[in-house]
């Protein structure tokens, strides 16, 4: 079986789709993976991101699933599943086959593992506009997460609504992305862990909010595995009433 | 700033309020301003009590001069006491909903020497947030019973929630347990709220509550069953519009009284009543369709597949063909799920692989759906119900504590529990 390996960004995984359909082989596999790992008679083909032939394709999904299909897609490519790029890829197929928006057809093969893909996404996003934890320095707000999937600038719009002049950074760690608001513009960046730790009132407050979110449990009901489910062991590691 | 000792004083005395939710308003930012609403509401911690952190529950006072009985705050209890200043209420809460540890606040209090007085406090707090602070998060404001209308209208002009508790669920445990409160005390700042967020409806941009309010009521602590509680919900939903009933299952938390239980009212009869008020608000259910002959709800199944046992006559249902309000009465089909079928339908014959395809939980659903004619369900009766106590037994549980992701979603939009 042929695989396409190509570059982990909506560009790339249109490219390889482009490919695909121009060598005839839609029955291959595309992955964006670095290191795959599949059967031992498996080609492995690199793609090139290549602009034009992201647009080419960009334009079919366009004219089928409308822009709405584009900004699916575009959720789905930030998730951190291995098999994200061939799931978009069935799904593509199906709808060019059909030619039609098949984003309703729940009872079709390809479409639930799309729609869970960005949902999921949608879903860390909505978690994190709850569970990302702020820490004043000199003027700025600081925010180190982890997530599973790349959301940091998917946070942006939320947090520059809600703190209006405040600026902000929000630190993905695992990616080395941020993703900044200086009061009026947005931005986004990879760098270096800037290693901002909270000064002597900093950790007065988030010894307050220890206090408030100890008071705040009814001891006489624990209930650990509804906190659980609600709230992942692994988000907790950057939240302050956890540490 | 306020200190630590009286805030946690102050949130370990309002902690018994079940209410959590942010959701239902959608004011936005200003320039120069802090912080805006959610329309679906933002969960933003977990407590080991399984209840989400959304708002800065808090009391002003738990000096109370009232005395009733289930109320860890009556005046006869032997607890560390504590107040804040409006300006220590306004600090915490925009500190805390700058570094997002909360969406807002829900400001409550204990009656310190009169409802006009402490409501004045109340009311007080929330505009200087307002105007001075420039808070535009959510704001979840307890009523005072018997405080002055005035006070009342006013605190709905700056709040995005109200909420005046019904506390127990008739009149008579009321009188037996909460002598100083009494039902009309209570109603008539409802229906005064009521008729306010009605009145707004008109104006295009209504500022008056835009998230409605709520009640809340104790659950264990008085004999009322299910049935009773359930129909004063309906009741409540009809006259006063209201967004939501909260139950909140009793916490033992005064021994010296021989009407109140020893023992709380446990976690999973608030969860079937919680499950209950769903039917009744979004899946076109009555009270008395969905309680049971002896008045209250079945312990071994959800209200629903109770209420499809006890009406087989209506099942199987064909997925193909049904309309949604019928799809959404049969057993492990949500409003998700029924909408899915309805748009799936359209394009192909739905059959059972499809439905599970489209992640329907077919567990229950089985025994009371057909899909293309074939029907996959026990046949037997007695077989069927136990088969459906078993699943009921073994995701209880899981249910109670863990909901999964979509679930959550769901959970986390709706308010659904």
């Amino acid at each position: 079986m042929k695989t396409y390996l190509c570059e982990d960004s909506v560009n790339g995984l249109f490219s390889a789709v482009f490919r695909a359909y121009a060598e005839k082989n839609t029955a291959a596999r595309i992955s964006c993976l670095l290191y795959e790992q599949t059967a031992f008679d498996s080609e492995f083909i690199d793609v090139k991101t290549d602009a034009d032939h992201a647009d080419r394709v960009k334009a079919a999904v366009a004219r089928y699933g409308g822009n709405k299909a584009l900004r699916e897609i575009g959720r789905a490519m930030r998730s951190c599943e291995a098999e994200k790029a061939d799931v978009i890829f069935a799904y593509i197929k199906r709808m060019l086959a059909e030619k039609r928006d098949i984003s309703r057809s729940f009872a079709y093969a390809e479409v639930m593992p799309f729609v869970t893909l960005s949902e999921r996404v949608q879903l860390e996003v909505h978690r994190f506009t709850g569970f990302l934890r702020f820490e004043e320095q000199n003027g700025l707000l600081y925010a180190r997460f982890t997530p599973d999937n790349d959301i940091a600038d998917l946070l942006l719009g939320h947090f520059s609504r809600r703190l209006g002049e405040l600026p902000f950074l929000i630190h993905d760690a695992r990616r080395g992305k941020f993703a900044a608001w200086d009061g009026k513009r947005a931005a986004c960046f990879f760098a270096d862990d800037p290693s901002i730790r909270p000064d002597a009132a900093e950790k007065e407050l988030i010894g307050l909010w220890k206090r408030y979110f100890a008071a705040a449990d009814v001891k006489s009901r624990p209930h650990p595995k509804q906190q659980d489910g609600y709230l992942p062991r692994r988000y907790r590691k950057n939240m302050s009433e956890f540490q | 700033m306020i200190d630590a000792n009286r805030l946690e004083i102050l949130t370990d005395s309002a902690k018994y309020d079940v209410s959590c939710s942010s959701s239902g308003s959608k004011r936005q930012n200003v320039k120069g301003g802090l912080g805006n609403a959610s329309i679906g509401g933002i969960c933003h911690s977990f407590t080991p009590d399984g209840r989400c952190i959304s708002l800065l529950k808090i009391l002003m006072s738990n000096k109370c001069a009232y005395d009733c009985q289930y109320c860890v705050n009556r005046r006869s209890n032997d607890v560390p006491r504590a107040s804040a200043t409006p300006d220590e209420i306004c600090e915490l809460t925009a500190a805390f909903y700058k570094r997002n540890y909360i969406e807002g606040l829900f400001l409550s209090s204990a009656v310190e020497y009169s409802p006009d007085r402490t409501m004045e406090r109340l009311l007080e707090t929330v505009i200087k947030l307002r105007k001075q602070y420039c808070f535009n998060g959510y704001i979840h404001l307890k009523g005072i019973p018997g405080a002055d209308p005035l006070l009342i209208e006013r605190a709905g002009m700056y709040a995005d929630r109200m909420s005046f508790n019904i506390e127990l669920p008739s009149e008579s445990s009321l009188k037996l347990l909460a002598p100083q409160k009494n039902k009309a005390a209570i109603v008539k700042p409802m229906r005064q709220l009521s008729s306010g967020i009605l009145r707004e409806k008109y104006p295009k941009r209504s500022r008056f509550l835009p998230a409605g309010q709520t009640t809340q009521m104790i659950v264990g602590a008085s004999r009322e069953t299910d049935g009773q509680i359930l129909r004063l919900s309906e009741s409540l939903y009809d006259a006063f519009s209201l967004k939501r009933v909260y139950f909140s299952s009793y916490v033992p938390v005064n021994f010296k009284n021989a009407f109140l239980p020893v023992q709380s009212a446990g976690l999973l009869r608030e969860h079937r009543l919680y499950q209950a008020d769903w039917l009744l608000r979004f899946y076109g259910f009555s009270a008395a369709e969905i309680v049971g002959e002896n008045g209250n709800l079945a312990e071994e199944y959800d209200p629903k597949c109770a209420w499809a046992i006890r009406h087989m006559e209506q099942f199987p249902v064909e997925v193909n063909a049904a309309p949604v309000e019928t799809l959404v009465r049969v057993p492990g089909i949500g409003i998700k799920s029924a909408y899915r079928i309805r748009e799936a339908r359209r394009y192909t014959r739905l059959t059972f692989e499809d439905l599970k395809k489209m992640r329907v939980v077919m567990k229950r659903a089985r025994h009371f759906i057909t899909a293309g004619g074939k029907f996959y369900g026990e046949e037997n009766f007695g077989r069927m119900k136990n088969l459906l106590a078993m699943h009921e037994q073994s995701e209880n549980a899981e249910q109670l504590s863990f909901l999964k992701e979509n679930e959550i979603v769901q959970s986390v939009i709706t308010g659904q529990l």
